[in-house]
């Protein structure tokens, strides 16, 4: 297909764009490149051949190599294969490098167009300390927080204790750089304030290469509401309202959803006009989120900008009928919005559920295993964005996140409804998953009443949750091994003939395709 | 006969022609009709559609909504397992060994912090007692199921 116009007459044209990234996200960038005509290039690891993201582009690179730094973090192969397969343009998607600014500059350096914002932007947005600092300025509300020196280890235990107390419990522990629930830790006694600063600090230094952590106040019974922004070089910037992603476990989202079940058209409207402050004041390009924690009372306080495109991007592309990818690469071609902020409206309500290969009878522990039956449910107004199809693996070597469910709907009741539909459509065996965890999610009465507190699951399960039992299933499997099911194709001769081991009741129906 | 396991730890004895089976020593009446079509990884049960697929010695159903594991017993193989022994519940790294040999240690208590997936875990002693092994060290590498600490039951004091 020909590019459009808008790109061929653009001020930056891009004709290929290489994603450095793999699974879902990079699958998710390959589409948009698709649609609009612009070539695509995927780069993959040895564990990542054959993978759907390397075959959904149109060509891919190899990295060798056994860990992240020598493959997906490693920016001179990726420029080198950007510069091998004549791509113009680099996408990061979300983790890896897409938050680095040594990276955009690199890739800036390198004559490429960097799909982000400046490494501005990133340095002032990534450090957690002149984030609130620009925030402060930009008169957008901040949660009271310290963070730790680190460089006179031995005085830090009376600093860790001292800043823990001014702060107040319970308290947070996070990692400076960190992001994503890796380096976070909770603390509700001061006897075990030292214990888990050690392991904060130790995660955080694994994780980003940086020790550095920030004590702030737990702020509970608080909600996670973010808000997206478009911002383009021009000085236009719009927020595409607020996404709700309340439901965690270990400080990582399961549920997301848009709108805020909660929100009034009052707050909206601040908390938007906020996020685009918080946005203007580091000079934001591109799309971008602004995370608040929203308390009961309807306060709400700046908690971080992710400069990249968020996992929980398409339930905002439902609500305002947008293609954020698509938005970004025009901005970086150098393009104004197409919209204002008075094109904008929110359509219908929007669910996203993150489909984890983990037990959540069982801590959430991540699982591995085969995707030996993967059949996702389908229908009006469902979605799946998924890095993975049947005969994939779950391995350990990356995030257990499998695939992304999306529902939109007229409303927020028929949105569950729907979303609880499809979960329990999709049959997805072989590997342990959080799909009967999310089916109840959908179920319960607290989450209909839209009580999706950021320890909705923590107070809903507080024994931990487990999976119905059924009397029944246990014949399922017992007739599937005596029909010899297991076997790639099931081959029925006759009703009787064979000495009939059958169930008496046993019927046969033949099937032809 | 098929003699399944399912997630509660419930044995079954199931034989399909039979009109009854066992749970856990209590008889239970099978009166369920089965039909398997041409298509493989389906079948119906009292005209429900199961999808099902063996994955090792599990069978994997998805049967009205809900995904059920069932682990084919060997014949005559005892539930039990080791009793005593705590083992990784996932694949991964040895970060911290947080006790001794011989070491006292309660219930509930941290013993290994183990890094799975860039995130730790932390291991818990699941009865109290004293260590009597420890099979693993700091940096190892460990698959899922792999026993890593042994602890034996207190002594009876009179």
């Amino acid at each position: 297909m020909l590019e459009p116009d808008w790109m061929v007459n653009a001020p930056r044209p891009i004709t290929k764009i290489l994603v450095a990234n793999r699974g879902e996200i990079a699958c998710r960038i390959f589409r948009s490149c698709a649609e609009l005509g612009i070539g695509s290039v995927a780069i993959y690891s040895e564990s990542d051949r054959g993978s759907l993201h390397q075959q959904t582009a149109d060509e891919s690179v190899y990295l060798p190599g056994d860990t992240l730094a020598e493959t997906y973090l490693n920016i001179e192969a990726i420029l080198s294969a950007a510069r091998e397969t004549g791509a113009d343009a680099i996408h990061p998607g979300y983790g890896f490098l897409s938050e680095r600014s040594s990276f955009a500059n690199a890739v800036k350096a390198a004559d490429l167009v960097w799909i982000g914002p400046s490494a501005h932007a990133i340095d002032e947005m990534g450090d957690k300390i002149s984030a609130r600092r620009a925030m402060v300025e930009a008169g957008v509300p901040v949660i009271p927080g310290e963070e730790l020196p680190l460089d006179e280890p031995d005085d830090m235990v009376d600093e860790l204790v001292r800043a823990a107390t001014r702060v107040g419990y319970p308290l947070l522990l996070k990692a400076s750089a960190g992001g994503g629930g890796k380096g976070m830790r909770v603390v509700r006694e001061p006897r075990n304030l030292q214990r888990e600063y050690a392991a904060a600090s130790r995660e955080a230094a694994t994780s980003f290469g940086d020790g550095t952590v920030y004590v702030e106040r737990l702020l509970e019974k608080s909600r996670h509401v973010e808000v997206q922004v478009l911002c383009d070089s021009h000085g236009n910037a719009v927020h595409l309202f607020e996404r709700e992603c309340s439901i965690q476990r270990r400080h990582q989202k399961v549920v997301e959803e848009a709108p805020s079940p909660v929100l009034d058209e009052i707050t909206r409207t601040r908390m938007g006009e906020a996020a685009v402050n918080a946005a203007r004041a580091v000079d934001y390009e591109g799309a971008g989120t602004v995370e608040f924690l929203l308390a009961e009372d309807g306060d709400f306080h700046f908690l971080e900008m992710n400069t990249r495109l968020q996992v929980e991007h398409p339930i905002t592309e439902c609500i305002s009928g947008t293609d954020l990818v698509v938005e970004q690469i025009r901005i970086a071609a150098g393009l104004p919005l197409p919209f204002n902020q008075k094109d904008l409206s929110i359509r219908g309500h929007a669910i996203e559920v993150r489909i984890y290969a983990e037990d959540p009878s069982n801590g959430f522990l991540p699982a591995i295993g085969p995707l030996a039956l993967f059949r996702p449910p389908s229908g009006p107004g469902i979605r799946l964005d998924t890095g993975v199809r049947e005969g994939d693996e779950a391995r350990i070597d990356f995030d257990p996140m499998l695939a992304k469910l999306i529902v939109h709907a007229p409303d927020r009741d028929a949105a569950i409804r729907r979303m609880k539909r499809a979960c329990e459509d999709f049959v997805l065996l072989g590997v342990t998953t959080n799909l009967g965890f999310l089916c109840d999610i959908m179920g319960h009465p607290a989450y209909h009443a839209g009580e999706t507190t950021t320890d909705f699951i923590e107070v809903n399960w507080p024994e931990g949750w487990d999976t119905e039992i059924s009397d029944v299933t246990p014949f399922v499997a017992a007739a599937a091994e005596q029909f010899g099911l297991s076997r790639k194709a099931t081959v029925v001769e006759s009703s009787g003939g064979r000495g009939s081991p059958y169930n008496p009741f046993q019927t046969l129906r033949r099937s032809f395709p | 006969m098929v003699d399944l396991r399912d997630s509660q730890g419930r044995r079954w004895q199931i034989s399909i022609g039979s009109e009854h089976a066992i749970c856990d020593e209590q008889e239970i009446v099978n009166s369920h009709t089965f039909e398997i079509d041409a298509r493989p990884n389906r079948l119906w049960i009292d005209n429900r559609l199961a999808h099902v697929i063996k994955v090792g010695d599990d069978w994997w159903v998805h049967l009205d909504g809900a995904i059920h594991v069932l682990s084919i017993d060997e014949h005559g193989a005892g539930g039990g397992g080791e009793a005593d022994g705590m083992v990784a519940p996932m694949p991964g790294k040895v970060l911290e060994i947080l006790c001794q040999v011989g070491d006292t240690v309660e219930e509930g208590q941290t013993l290994i912090v183990m890094e799975a997936m860039k995130m730790e875990h932390r291991i818990a002693a699941t009865e109290s007692g004293t260590i009597a092994t420890i099979h693993h060290s700091v940096g190892e590498q460990v698959d899922a199921g792999a026993t890593l600490i042994d602890i034996e039951p207190p002594e009876s004091v009179e």
